[in-house]
């Protein structure tokens, strides 16, 4: 079964990667990102690292793609490519899959123990909740100083 | 249990698509995603080995 799962992941990943290289528009790209790291967030729990698969997804996603979508948005919008429509049709899509694909992450019976999700909550915040912490105050940090540079910029 | 040699050859193929991302990109941006799509596959096979 597990061999199953990682054969899904990883088409979806391989995929998710040729469509970050040759994707023209940079919010694509951004949002095939988006869905690239919660395929290798999913990998990781399957593999049976619940800490680093949650730390990538708030790392990764709450930081590094939220960081990377505010430099596009610096970018004036004709340089962009930004197509509003397709991205309103695209991302209730990603988010349904994503939907699909993390509980298959976890169902996996070499994770800790028969992990489903209230058992990898309460796992995460009773061993590493002081590192969860961290992470969180890190990026609520770095969005802070995005949001500096982005008045500053304005401002001149 | 999922073989080492299988995660190997994963992260292998994303590293070679990262590259061919990286060459092929011209905004510095987009050079970053593809450099991202790199360090996820390292940070895979690390986790794996």
């Amino acid at each position: 079964m597990d061999i199953l799962i990682f054969y899904a992941i990883s088409t979806l990943l391989i995929l998710m990667s040729i469509a970050i290289a040759l994707s023209r528009r940079l919010m694509h790209s951004l949002i095939f990102l988006f869905f690239f790291v919660v395929l290798v967030s999913s990998m990781f729990i399957l593999l049976a690292f619940p800490f680093l698969g949650v730390a990538e997804l708030i790392i990764y996603n709450g930081g590094i793609v939220v960081l990377l979508t505010v430099a596009a948005s610096l970018i004036p919008e004709e340089r962009l490519g930004f197509d509003r429509k397709k991205i309103l049709i695209a991302l209730p899509i990603l988010m349904i899959a994503l939907m699909l694909i993390l509980p298959f992450g976890q169902a996996s019976t070499t994770g800790v123990g028969q992990t489903n999700q209230p058992s990898l909550g309460i796992y995460l915040f009773s061993h590493y909740s002081l590192l969860i912490l961290v992470a969180a105050v890190t990026l609520l940090a770095s969005l802070m100083t995005a949001v500096y540079f982005i008045r500053s910029v304005e401002g001149e | 249990m999922i073989p080492y040699e299988y995660i190997f050859y994963l992260t292998s193929i994303l590293f070679v698509i990262a590259v061919f991302g990286m060459l092929m990109r011209k905004n510095l941006i987009n050079f970053v995603i593809s450099i991202e799509i790199v360090i996820n596959a390292a940070l895979i096979n690390f986790a794996a080995g």
